[in-house]
């Protein structure tokens, strides 16, 4: 019976690499033993110290409802600026920016719109696509990062960022605002991570973080592979819409009210 | 120039003189006095294999743990700073005497 042979060898090979989907097209293999130990999101307890948090199955995202976003509210940015130790030198030229918050003004008329805006963590991103010696990454977890001790400084990645979500240091810091996340030398790009150091720690963004004190609770972020999730949950229930959509970078970032 | 072997003499002198100053003195260095850490005796690799290999171990951890996301690496330089709580008195004095200037510390904080 040769035909039912192939069929138990395809079945055990599936068998196999039982893997996670992780996003359109990318799918994260586990070896058997890790997949049964479950690899839950970060915040979980971690049993197995070689358990690596950005190796499970998360992919993180965030929305962000405008409706709730006040003009003046400037509480994600300074937090942001604190935590991750963005400089502000007063100076337009050299500030850097990992959020900003954007007005956008309708063509036909109607209400301005103010917004946060920040790296959008593309499933296809087109800064790490340009990057000539692959300092631009994207994690297991989805996260779009830049590895700063291969960054050369080329700024490719700036001009193919959509978003403008990214910021050459042309002049570093003196001091730490936060001595657990290192600064950035001069000559690198940089950009928002997500607070990667806070979410391998099962915390949230800074940027959520003060959303949600100062009361305004626009942002929310979570996993979207974990249907149980409040941005999955939301997601669900309101339409979103992410910037640039048509560009087809499939933006993990996704807006209400815009 | 009224006596010119006696002028040349002392010019070549003149110019020897570090030469023999150098033969003649003890031509090393002080070596460097570390402050060792008092929360622990033991690095995660013996002294020696530390003291030669340090910055080739954390090289090559650093792709795994900024890539990667993997925080549980052994060799991480803040895993230095849980020890080695004062870097002018350690880390500093040795790249001053080997005449070293890493670049680790224009990002990474150390106390």
């Amino acid at each position: 019976m040769p035909e039912m042979d192939r069929r138990s060898l395809l079945k055990m090979g599936a068998a196999a690499i039982a893997g996670t989907v992780i996003g359109n097209g990318v799918t994260l293999y586990t070896s058997p033993a890790r997949a049964e130990e479950g690899g839950g999101p970060p915040g979980a307890a971690a049993t197995n110290a070689l358990e690596i948090p950005s190796k499970g199955k998360a992919r993180w995202g965030m929305v962000i409802d405008n409706n709730k976003c006040t003009a003046q509210c400037t509480a994600c940015t300074a937090a942001c600026r604190t935590e991750n130790n963005v400089p502000l030198f007063g100076d337009e030229r050299y500030d850097g920016h990992w959020i900003r918050k954007v007005t956008l003004t309708p063509e036909r008329g109607g209400p301005e719109k103010h917004l946060p805006l920040l790296c959008n963590h593309c499933d296809q991103p087109p800064c790490q696509h340009v990057c000539p010696v692959a300092a631009t990454f994207t994690r297991h977890d989805g996260i779009v990062m830049i590895d700063k001790h291969r960054c050369i400084g080329c700024r490719y990645c700036m001009i193919a960022c959509p978003y403008k979500a990214r910021t050459f240091v042309f002049k570093e810091t003196s001091e730490w605002t936060n001595k657990d996340v290192p600064k950035r030398a001069h000559g690198v790009v940089e950009k928002c991570t997500f607070c990667a150091h806070l979410i391998d720690q099962g915390k949230i963004p800074a940027c959520v973080e003060a959303c949600n004190k100062s009361g305004e609770g626009a942002m929310i972020f979570g996993d979207l592979n974990n249907p149980g999730s409040a941005i999955v949950k939301y997601i669900r229930a309101v339409a979103t819409k992410g910037i640039r959509e048509d560009l087809g970078l499939e933006p993990k970032v996704s807006y209400t009210g815009i | 120039m009224k006596r010119p072997a006696a002028t040349a003499a002392a010019l070549l002198a003149l110019l020897a003189a570090p030469l023999f100053y150098a033969g003649c003195g003890n031509a090393k260095a002080p070596a460097p006095q570390l402050t060792k850490p008092t929360n622990a005796t033991e690095c995660v690799e013996p002294a020696a294999t530390m003291r030669a290999n340090h910055m080739n171990l954390l090289r090559h951890e650093r792709d795994n743990i900024v890539r990667e996301g993997d925080r549980s690496r052994k060799y991480r330089i803040e895993g230095c700073a849980q020890c080695h709580t004062k870097r002018a008195e350690f880390c500093d004095r040795c790249h001053d005497y080997a005449g070293v200037k890493p670049e680790c510390f224009d990002c990474h904080y150390l106390p």
